[in-house]
């Protein structure tokens, strides 16, 4: 496409701009804007704009130089506390995930045992079942659980493993809340 | 806008070394550049979303973002036409963000729509308003660019992210254009240009 053009185009912007226009020494170059299409149209487009900016001069609202820089302090301030913080956060995800991953290997490595212990607990809540009696169950819990327990170092592992398993989730909770 | 708390005050004290470490220019500087640039940054932001309150906003975010921002040269053209693209972008941001539950249910384009609501709000301003309503958020931006501010066909492109070949097509185009809703021509009628 042939964009119309016109060498003195410039020249009738610089005049609009600097008042030149309206002045003796714009007469000329209005008398070219008159005879080109293509003067007269950046002479009535522009004027129209020009005319616009001064209407939205009288209406400007506009917060002082000190509080724009305040806030920008502040968001700097928070750009850079978020940033020192990415670390942690990330360390943190880590060890969410190596915990959920120590959780289910331990799990699969130690099912039989497990499934031992679950045993031991159908036993005890048979005796609770079949006495009635809750210091029956509890007596017989505290005799089971020591024998149980000090059969293997599995033992002592899982129970570790729970807690810290625990620890990490209540420090997820926190950190959650907190966000 | 938002309220300033006082716990936000007290922390300002603390903030002036992490700006100190982060801008690229001191307060006295930064206060000279904005007496020089938010007047006519406003009126440019303004007029291209149509909302003074909107423009208030985006003025204080673009300057916020400017002085964070890595600038290439300490030249003031340079650094105002960076201010005025982070203005260009944020009201863009801003359209974008802003309609998109109406998008989902017109599934009109998110920019139509906004640029619906921003003709709107420029028609009920001024009789001139009217005719700028009818131009689409781009067409402002490089007519207002060309004719307000000076700004050249290779500043214009860096503003509105364009090559300054298109540039010159589409200021052709859109001062056409608004040259007829000017004149009171229907869009579409052969103009007198040869």
């Amino acid at each position: 496409m042939k964009i119309p053009q016109c060498d003195r185009e410039q020249q009738v912007l610089d005049a609009l701009r600097s008042g030149r226009w309206a002045g003796p020494w714009g007469e000329e170059i209005q008398r070219h804007a008159a005879t080109c299409a293509v003067c007269s149209e950046v002479v009535l487009v522009a004027e129209a704009l020009r005319h616009e900016e001064g209407r939205a001069q009288t209406e400007m609202r506009l917060p002082s130089a000190g509080l724009v820089w305040w806030k920008a302090q502040l968001a700097a301030r928070r750009a850079a506390e978020e940033c020192a913080a990415q670390p942690i956060a990330w360390i943190e995800r880590v060890v969410q995930v190596f915990g959920a991953f120590a959780l289910l290997g331990l799990g699969f490595w130690q099912w039989p045992r497990i499934l031992g212990w679950l045993g031991v607990s159908k036993s005890l809540m048979r005796i609770a079942e079949s006495s009635g009696g809750i210091a029956d169950w509890a007596r017989e819990f505290f005799r089971s659980f020591p024998q149980g327990f000090g059969r293997s170092p599995g033992y002592l592992l899982l129970v570790s493993a729970g807690v810290f398993l625990t620890l990490i989730a209540s420090a997820a909770y926190a950190v959650w809340r907190e966000e | 806008m938002r309220e300033i708390t006082l716990n936000e005050l007290d922390g300002s004290n603390v903030t002036a070394g992490v700006a100190e470490e982060v801008f690229h220019m001191d307060e006295q500087t930064f206060r000279v550049f904005y007496e020089k640039t938010s007047h006519p940054q406003w009126s440019y932001l303004s007029r291209l979303s149509g909302d003074s309150a909107l423009a208030e906003d985006l003025v204080q975010e673009a300057y916020c973002r400017f002085l964070r921002a890595n600038l290439k040269s300490a030249d003031e053209a340079y650094q105002k036409n960076y201010l005025f693209r982070i203005g260009t972008n944020l009201t863009r941001d801003h359209w974008r963000r802003q309609p998109r539950e109406e998008r989902l249910k017109a599934g009109a384009t998110e920019e139509k729509r906004a640029d619906d609501r921003t003709a709107e709000r420029i028609q009920q301003s001024s009789d001139l308003g009217r005719v700028l309503s009818r131009l689409n958020p781009r067409e402002r931006e490089i007519l207002w660019l060309a004719y307000v501010e000076g700004s050249s066909h290779k500043e214009i492109a860096e503003v509105v992210g364009l090559k300054a070949g298109s540039v010159r097509l589409l200021l052709f185009r859109a001062r056409h254009k608004m040259a007829r809703l000017l004149r009171g021509m229907p869009e579409g009628v052969p103009g007198k240009l040869k």
